[in-house]
């Protein structure tokens, strides 16, 4: 009998131990991040080039478009994404599964619409042709323009132009009329054209965002957060020391470091802080905001089909950890 | 080996499977391993080529129509894999236009892209080669595509071409190659774990812990019981249990019969009283039974478990024979040990034991390797066996051996005597008043007569002499090894006889009645030619017989010759004496020469004239002196006379010539502890001069006494007394002796000079003599020269002096002074 005993005791934490080892697996891919030009998401690459992410936990993809990144993160291939919230729900309505992690930031005039400067009003634009990047928040812009313009679809002759291709379509001359955003904006501007609107006038904000992979939130949490808290780090060297980042923030994005500083200016910071008060409450600010967006963009046609519950797509675990570890 | 043999198969078996198992599951596992890795390789190297073929096509259009920014995002998105370390587009300047690191674009490609080979770029571009690497040490694969990148004027001016540099790392592939061939290897080991210990369950349970208890209760020992086998096991277990069984029952019913067998012999053995004993040889190990020691007295523990317990308790008398049985039991000429033999029991007594045994087990070359067998006491069988034995050769009345060994041992003692040429003798007694006392006093008062008798007889025995009884009042003393020479022999026995007789006539009291005896001896010596026993003793009983019907005496020999000899002996002796205290022993001088013939001295001899016989012949009478010891009286008398008559003779005016008076000693007288005082002695009374005495010796004397004659011939040599060697040549000489004697003459044996002119060896033995004694400076006298030719030749060859009839016989002493005195 006590052999037995001695048996069951050997046994149970053997087959215990083969369940854990089948249920885990001990190779740790490196979490993919991805993020398209913006002035708030450049401190994501200013942390690596600081060195604060180790290449063997974070693979990080310079993408040159929203679309880019939204293509990425729907075909599995970004574990973390940096986007707008429209870009999110876009998203969402496919049914991709993921997290709201952080806030970032609100674009207060960092979105704008360029034109040649031969063009004085909106009017102008009748007739004539604009580019926007179609699954970009670019396309609040585009509907606050036919809002105010009272222009159409029919009156106006829209070609889809990437973030990466606005220069040169600007350049080459063939468009009249482009939804930017930082810091191409300074680049168009610094080549004259003219802005006719921008972000700050919108009704629908657009708030940019972390969000995560659902699949992946569980199991990488620590992961991440290491990610979010090397993130906040590179900002609070961008504040410490700020012609520094701005230099090496604009070699990448090949600007000159003034006109990236001017990019800033069409954004507004979200401190850790605030994002947590923007994540949390029921309902939360977020998702108040995700409730009139996608309303919106519904009402719009943009997006297909209504999320009913953003409150699953938030976390403020991660911001959490964040802020108070 | 033993132990790997004590293992228990719960570990063993588990322990060769999992060896087994590690090592084809490690073979298993590196072969894939690196099949894995190579597979891994191609695959990479494909999808990398196909990467870089694909991006040639698209970067190549973008680029011709002047679509950068739409060839970025190709080359973004492409390396949208983390193992795309590079994506590069690099023209002929080795400007970087392209990358997935933005921060790269317009940079030197030489300086900013790791892993590039600025060198390769000319090569690409003018031969429009693809190149391919595989960068061992970083895991990396390395495309260096050639891209066309712009058009003008359609012309294909290779100028404005460049290449896609494409560094794709293998290392996360690897390493997750790496992990997950390690996980699946713990999780087989793991899993082959959790088999192994279900294995040794089942082993346990359905095989080990049966067998356990088998061989639990095949250790059971006492078989006289009904064996409990547990008989649940499976399969071949459960019918080894079975056999087991049976086997355990048919082994209890045959050890219950074999010990019901054991018990009935054990009951044989103890029900004889014989003990047991067990030798196993090469351990020397002995088994003794509780009998066996109980037989001679000991307790169980009390006895050593070897043979020597049992060898060193046999009676040295035995212990030869015993040691012989063994010897031919194992030699294999006795099929069986039989042995009786006495042993020592524990208070110290002995005991007949009959042992008898047998080997059962040999080794390969034959020597036995145990012994078993039975003891048992047979102390009381021989106790009567010797009571018969006794009672055969011993007579129950005297105690004394009877005829039967009588007549054994006169053929041993005859034979024995033949051998040793010794004389022995038969005593035949017998009492001539016993049959008259047993008649009037009874049986029984004559059997105490005849064992008092017994007992005298028996106190007057000596050494190996042999009394037996033969019937009626006869009884026969054997006393062997008397002397070499038959007379003495007979003189001994005689003497003996004459012991009994006195033992005998001293008065017996039997029962308060005081009884005188006489008896008759009758005597016969052996050995003696062509009798047996029974001869020996009937001529000593015929002598006996003689003995009792003779008036003179009442011993008697057989031997009638023997008797009268003694008898003559005994007057001869008698008359010495008597002619001694009479005067009838007178001196003669034979005269000595020197070769001039000259009178040089003289010899003295003793002459007996016999009152009765007359004269009477020195070889008779000097040997009987001899004998009898009468020859230092004898003796004494002979040198006082010789010295007295020279002292008389020197006051005549002896003349000068006249150097030697020799005397004849014997050696007894010689050996007599007074002797040199008694020279001394004479010489005081006579006052003659020494220097004129010479003594003769014989050379038998230094045979046995040579230190002391040699010491006391010095000491009268130093008185200034010379010495002669009488008989030289007869003797058992030793030359030797010669060097060391104060002799100064040498007397050649007569028996020399006898035959000297005709015999030729005598002649060179007698010259030989001669020159030896001159070479030694002695004197030379030659005896019984008869003849002129033998002076002669003996003067030839050097002889100083003479003796014998030619020169003179011996004279009274008147004659002699006559002789002495006549020239002057």
């Amino acid at each position: 009998m006590k052999k037995r005993t001695v048996f069951a005791n050997l046994l149970a934490p053997l087959l215990f131990s083969v369940f854990l080892l089948s249920a885990c697996n001990p190779y740790e891919r490196p979490l993919t991040v991805g993020a398209a030009p913006w002035p708030s998401f450049e401190f994501l690459f200013l942390a690596e080039q600081l060195g604060y992410l180790p290449e063997t936990q974070y693979s990080l993809f310079e993408l040159p478009s929203s679309t880019s990144v939204i293509q990425a993160f729907q075909t599995g291939k970004l574990d973390v994404a940096f986007l707008s919230l429209d870009e999110v729900l876009t998203l969402v309505a496919l049914g991709i599964n993921l997290k709201i992690v952080t806030v970032i930031d609100q674009s207060v005039g960092g979105d704008a619409l360029l034109v040649k400067p031969e063009i004085k009003t909106l009017q102008d634009l009748k007739w004539r042709s604009i580019g926007y990047e179609n699954k970009a928040a670019g396309a609040l812009l585009l509907d606050e323009t036919f809002t105010l313009s009272g222009l159409n679809n029919q009156t106006i002759q829209l070609v889809e132009v990437k973030q990466s291709e606005a220069k040169d379509v600007y350049m080459q001359g063939n468009i009249d009329g482009l939804i930017v955003r930082e810091p191409e904006k300074q680049q168009l501007l610094a080549l004259g054209a003219r802005e006719l609107l921008n972000s700050s006038v919108l009704q629908q904000r657009i708030t940019h965002l972390i969000v995560v992979r659902d699949d992946i939130f569980v199991s990488k949490e620590q992961q991440i957060t290491h990610l979010l808290k090397q993130y906040y780090q590179a900002y609070h060297y961008y504040l410490s020391n700020e012609k520094d980042a701005i230099t090496t923030m604009a070699v990448r994005l090949q600007v000159y470091p003034y006109l990236l500083e001017a990019s800033f200016k069409g954004t507004f910071f979200i401190k850790p802080k605030d994002a947590l008060m923007r994540l949390s409450g029921s309902p939360s600010n977020i998702e108040l905001q995700a409730n009139q967006l996608s309303q919106f963009m519904t009402e719009k046609n943009m997006l297909g089909k209504i999320p009913n519950n953003f409150k699953s797509i938030i976390t403020t675990r991660i911001l959490e950890r964040v802020i108070y570890e | 080996m033993n132990n790997i043999n004590k293992l228990s198969l719960n570990i063993l078996i588990p322990s060769i499977l999992f060896l087994v198992f590690i090592f084809l599951q490690g073979s298993v596992f590196f072969l894939e391993y690196q099949h894995a890795q190579k597979k891994l390789y191609n695959e990479k190297a494909q999808y990398i080529k196909g990467i870089a073929g694909n991006l040639q096509t698209t970067l190549s259009n973008s680029l011709m129509r002047l679509e950068k920014a739409q060839a970025q995002n190709i080359v973004s998105v492409t390396a949208l894999d983390q193992n795309f370390k590079t994506i590069a587009v690099v023209d002929h300047n080795q400007q970087i236009i392209l990358s997935n690191t933005l921060r790269d674009k317009y940079m030197f490609a030489k300086l900013q892209l790791a892993h590039y080979d600025g060198k390769l770029l000319q090569q690409v571009i003018e031969k429009n080669e693809f190149i391919f690497q595989y960068n061992q040490l970083t895991q990396d694969l390395i495309v260096y595509a050639p891209l066309q990148m712009l058009s003008k004027g359609n012309s294909l001016n290779r100028k404005f071409n460049g290449l896609i540099f494409i560094r794709y790392s293998l290392t996360s592939a690897i390493t997750e190659l790496r992990y997950q061939a390690l996980f699946s290897l713990i999780k087989i080991a793991v899993t082959l774990l959790v088999s192994l210990f279900v294995l040794i369950y089942i082993i346990n349970r359905f095989i080990i812990t049966p067998l356990i208890k088998l061989a639990k209760s095949s250790k059971i020992s006492d078989l006289n019981y009904q064996i409990e086998v547990d008989q649940t096991g499976m399969g071949e277990i459960g019918s080894l249990q079975r056999t087991f069984a049976e086997l355990a029952n048919t082994v209890g019913k045959r050890i219950r019969a074999l010990s019901a067998s054991e018990q009935r012999w054990l009951y044989a053995l103890s029900g004889a009283r014989d003990g047991v004993w067990d030798w196993d040889i090469e351990q020397d190990c002995v088994y003794y039974s509780a009998r066996w020691k109980e037989m001679i007295g000991f307790k169980k523990e009390e006895i050593e478990h070897d043979i020597e317990a049992w060898e060193s308790r046999i009676h040295e008398d035995d212990l030869f024979s015993v040691l012989k049985e063994w010897q031919l039991h194992f030699s294999g000429k006795n099929s069986f040990f039989e042995s009786t033999h006495r042993i020592r029991c524990h208070n110290g007594e002995y005991r007949w034991i009959l042992s008898r045994g047998q080997t059962i087990s040999w080794d390969i070359h034959g020597l036995p390797l145990r012994v078993i067998g039975t003891t048992a006491d047979v102390s009381k069988y021989k106790q009567s066996q010797q009571n018969l034995s006794h009672q055969a050769q011993f007579d129950e009345v005297t105690q004394l051996p009877n005829r039967t060994q009588l007549l054994k041992h006169i053929e041993q003692e005859n034979a024995r005597a033949k051998h040793n040429d010794l004389h022995g003798a038969i005593i035949f007694i017998e009492c001539h008043q016993y049959k008259t006392i047993n008649d009037l006093l009874g049986h029984f008062k004559g059997d105490q007569l005849l064992h008092a008798v017994a007992r005298r007889l028996e106190e007057a025995k000596t050494g190996p002499d042999f009394i037996a009884h033969l019937h009626g009042s006869e009884f026969v003393a054997i006393l062997p090894d008397l002397h070499q020479n038959r007379e003495h022999a007979a003189e001994m026995a005689l003497a003996f006889s004459k012991k009994l007789d006195e033992k005998l006539k001293l008065a017996f009291n039997i029962d308060e009645e005081v009884i005188i005896l006489s008896s008759a001896f009758g005597i016969e010596l052996f050995p003696s030619q062509d009798t047996d026993a029974d001869d020996l003793l009937r001529q000593s009983a015929m002598a006996m017989k003689f003995a009792k019907e003779s008036q003179f005496s009442n011993i008697s020999f057989f031997a009638k010759e023997i008797e009268q000899k003694i008898r003559a002996r005994h007057i001869m002796q008698k008359q010495i004496h008597f002619g001694l205290e009479n005067d009838e022993f007178s001196l003669y001088f034979q005269p000595r020469i020197d070769a001039d013939g000259q009178l040089i001295g003289a010899e003295a001899l003793s002459r007996w004239l016999h009152s009765a016989q007359g004269w009477i012949n020195p070889a008779q009478f000097i040997p009987v002196a001899e004998d009898s010891g009468l020859i230092l009286p004898l003796g004494d008398w002979v040198i006082k006379t010789a010295f007295e008559q020279l002292a008389k003779w020197q006051l005549l005016g002896l003349p000068e010539t006249f150097t030697t008076l020799s005397i004849n000693v014997s050696p007894k007288q010689l050996l007599q502890i007074g002797f040199s005082a008694s020279i001394e002695h004479h010489l005081a009374q006579t006052k003659v001069d020494p220097k004129l005495i010479e003594i003769e010796i014989t050379e038998d004397v230094l045979l046995t006494h040579k230190e002391r004659v040699i010491d006391k011939l010095n000491q009268l040599r130093a008185l200034g007394i010379r010495f002669a060697i009488d008989d030289f040549g007869t003797g058992y000489s030793s030359f030797s002796y010669l060097s060391v004697l104060p002799v100064s003459t040498l007397k050649i044996d007569q028996s020399f000079i006898a035959n000297l002119m005709e015999d030729n060896n005598q002649q060179v033995i007698v010259s030989a003599i001669i020159n030896m004694a001159q070479s030694l400076q002695l004197e030379v006298v030659a005896e019984g020269v008869e003849s002129q030719a033998q002076l002669d030749f003996l003067i030839e060859q050097g002889c100083t002096q003479f003796q014998g009839y030619l020169v003179g016989t011996p004279m009274a002493r008147q004659d002699f002074q006559t002789l002495l005195f006549k020239k002057q």
